[in-house]
């Protein structure tokens, strides 16, 4: 009996080894919709999937918009993305994108597509045209550094968010255009724009966008999901800067050292004259070139309780948010926008070590 | 006396059966409850000394059920599918003492469909394995009662560290394996009807303590939550022709804690369910059961957003070595 008993068990174990070897373990990819590409401009190491997999999270396109005065989800601090073309504003809630991550749009002659990182806090516009063929881009479902990798419909090429540009794929290499946004509180994109549409909550999805759906991350300083290449303890991780991207440097301007008037900070920073409009209690920052115009530089500040007004100069024009000089002997020129965007600290320390900090 | 010691020994076949057609899931998954079924499935009742057990099964867990806490989301365009192979044998060194084990073989794939295209990347590999002694405090041929207690061990036998084929490491939910070293807790009553003695009611609960994964994505922590599940069971046994079939009907009821990355709760995982097991075996011969085991979910709330089970089924061959001759006359009649 027993050595029936030895024999089975003996049998047991070598089924199990049998199963190792006829079934190694590994992984099979099928209609990823990739490039078939193999090559990575970003260490492939540090790419991670995600979970949710390629479009488990749903971008939207084309979706409904509403008017503002019809809008009852949204509080007055609650952040939006704003974009601006001609006479049509439109708002991109945190609410929504937090769910989707990308809303493709388009917006008069402007197809554009809005991605926003809930891990890294960063939301970039993108020009959706590629090789002259407009496209929607989707949700890849990697991430590196903790920040989004958009894949495009049209090559099937993954773009990194932060680095803008493509990092694998047909496209590889590319930079991608970025439209400018403004990044700010519900109330004071209302204030600025009152006639704005702001994305509905038909979104053809079933969510729950009364609800942020990473628990405790946002204020969560030590809690990152997926790792990243660097860290900086200068400071808290989940602070929100805005960073300005140079060719050989990146400086980053806390939203907090604005304070809570609207505050303009002048700068020469790698060469180039920059000019950084800000207000704390309204949660928003934007930058632009200061480059001479007819041999002149500017010299801008603050302008108060005038939004979308947030700067005029020594010519006595006004500056729009988005750099538009909206009145003065200017009226009509526009401000070269900074290539620069709006984040969690922790994500500019991640993809540019040595970067500077901004302080008063 | 003699009918009755008939009666017994048939109890005797029952009470492995019911604990043979209760496997389940103990195992949550970050997103989804997609795990493989390890701590469910361990656990063989108490057999003569020297008698070693053993299964092979086949365990489906289909989750399409996209729910936001206990409201279900339509329109879901992802599938998440775990599909198992089990081998779990069993070994009673005395009639009181036995230990258990559990080996795993997965596949696990997942599918997004969007705009008429689907992405799909599927996994498989040798899982974890469970071992079980346990300690039988009453035995139900001599009271009617049967009473387990067991303390198990997971050995993390799985890879957490596959990759795609571009080389990109997939998340934990994907893993054959959860790299942790894990604890659980086995209890286990049975009680037969004095008015109809092949018919036992039994109760099981399982809690699983969870370890650290210390090397998950490289640099991390991970630690799936911790989980139990208290399964209640009603089983009899009918002779239909000249076969003879073992019905069974259960509830299962999980609960299992957020998981937690680098100490902090991971959203979107863990949750409560509770699931109805109509389960049914048939004995080929005296020592050879076939069971199906559908799962049909009854209710669940889950943190977050997650992909749920929206069934699941296991279906095995049962095999029981060293049974005594004297013993085969008398077993499984009614």
């Amino acid at each position: 009996m027993k050595r029936r008993s030895i024999v089975g068990l003996v049998l047991l174990v070598l089924m199990s080894q049998a199963c190792e070897e006829e079934f190694p373990g590994g992984v099979n990819n099928s209609s990823t919709g990739g490039s078939g590409n193999d090559v990575w401009s970003i260490p492939l190491s540090e790419v991670f999937d995600g979970g949710p997999g390629k479009d488990g999270i749903p971008a939207l396109i084309e979706p409904d918009f509403i008017l503002a005065g019809d809008v009852d989800y949204l509080e007055d601090d609650d952040l939006v993305i704003g974009f601006v073309q001609g006479d049509d504003a439109r708002a991109y809630p945190h609410r929504i994108l937090d769910w989707h991550e990308i809303i493709n749009d388009q917006v008069g002659e402007v197809n554009i597509s809005v991605s926003y990182c809930p891990l890294t806090g960063t939301g970039i516009g993108w020009n959706r045209e590629i090789d002259g063929s407009v496209t929607t881009f989707g949700v890849s479902g990697l991430l590196y550094n903790s920040n989004l990798i958009p894949y495009d419909r049209l090559t099937g090429s993954n773009w990194s968010q932060i680095l803008l540009e493509c990092v694998n794929g047909t496209q590889l290499g590319s930079a991608i255009e970025t439209y400018p946004l403004v990044e700010t509180t519900w109330l004071t994109w209302r204030e600025m724009y009152p006639s704005t549409k702001v994305v509905s909550l038909e979104t053809g999805y079933s969510r729950d966008y009364g609800r942020y759906p990473y628990g405790n991350y946002r204020t969560q300083h030590d809690f990152l999901i997926f790792p990243v290449s660097n860290t900086d303890e200068r400071l808290s991780n989940k602070e929100r800067v805005h960073g300005i991207l140079f060719e050989a440097s990146t400086r980053v301007y806390p939203i907090t050292a604005f304070g809570d008037s609207l505050t303009v900070i002048q700068e020469n920073t790698s060469g180039r004259n920059i000019v950084i409009a800000g207000n704390a209690s309204d949660n928003f920052a934007v930058s632009f070139l200061n480059t001479p115009l007819d041999g002149l530089t500017l010299s801008f500040s603050p302008v108060q309780d005038q939004y979308p007004v947030v700067m005029t100069d020594q010519e006595g024009n006004l500056w729009d948010v988005f750099g538009n000089a909206v009145s003065g002997p200017r009226a009509g020129t526009r401000l070269e926008h900074a290539r620069s965007f709006t984040g969690y600290w922790f994500s500019f320390a991640a993809f540019y070590p040595g970067l500077s900090i901004y302080s008063p | 006396m003699v009918v009755y010691r008939k009666y017994i020994l048939n109890i005797y076949s029952l009470v492995w059966i019911s604990l043979l057609l209760l496997p389940y899931q103990g195992y949550s998954q970050t997103c989804c409850s997609g795990g493989v079924p390890l701590s469910g499935n361990i656990g063989f009742t108490g057999a003569e000394t020297g008698t070693l057990q053993a299964e092979l099964s086949y365990d489906l867990n289909y989750l399409v059920t996209l729910k936001d806490g206990s409201e279900v989301y339509e329109g879901n365009s992802r599938r998440r599918i775990t599909q198992s192979l089990l081998l779990k044998s069993g070994y009673s060194i005395s009639r009181w003492l036995a230990v258990d084990a559990l080996f795993s073989y997965v596949f696990q794939e997942r599918r997004v469909s969007v705009l008429d295209q689907t992405f799909r990347v599927s996994t498989r590999g040798v899982g974890d394995a469970v071992i079980l002694p346990k300690f039988t405090l009453s035995n139900i041929t001599t009271n009617g009662n049967e009473i387990q207690l067991g303390l198990g061990l997971k050995v993390p036998l799985g890879r957490t560290d596959l990759k795609d084929e571009r080389g990109i490491t997939l998340n934990a939910d994907l893993q054959p394996g959860s790299g942790s070293w894990d604890m659980i807790t086995w209890t286990y009553y049975a009680r037969q009807f004095m008015s109809r003695p092949s018919m036992v009611v039994s109760a099981r609960v399982l809690v699983r303590f969870n370890g650290m994964n210390r090397e998950y994505l490289g640099s991390q922590t991970y630690q799936f939550g911790q989980s139990g599940q208290v399964y209640l069971s009603l089983g009899d046994q009918l002779v239909i022709g000249n076969k003879i079939f073992a019905p069974s009907l259960s509830l299962r009821f999980r609960g299992a804690a957020a998981d937690r990355i680098n100490g902090q709760d991971l959203e979107n995982t863990g949750g409560q369910w509770i699931n109805v097991i109509p389960a049914l075996s048939w004995h080929i011969t005296q020592n050879t059961i076939l069971h199906l085991v559908p799962e049909i979910p009854l209710y669940s709330k889950v943190n977050g957003i997650q992909l749920t089970p929206s069934f699941r089924m296991q279906m095995g061959i049962y095999y029981r070595f060293g049974q005594k001759k004297e013993d085969k006359s008398k077993t499984y009649i009614l």
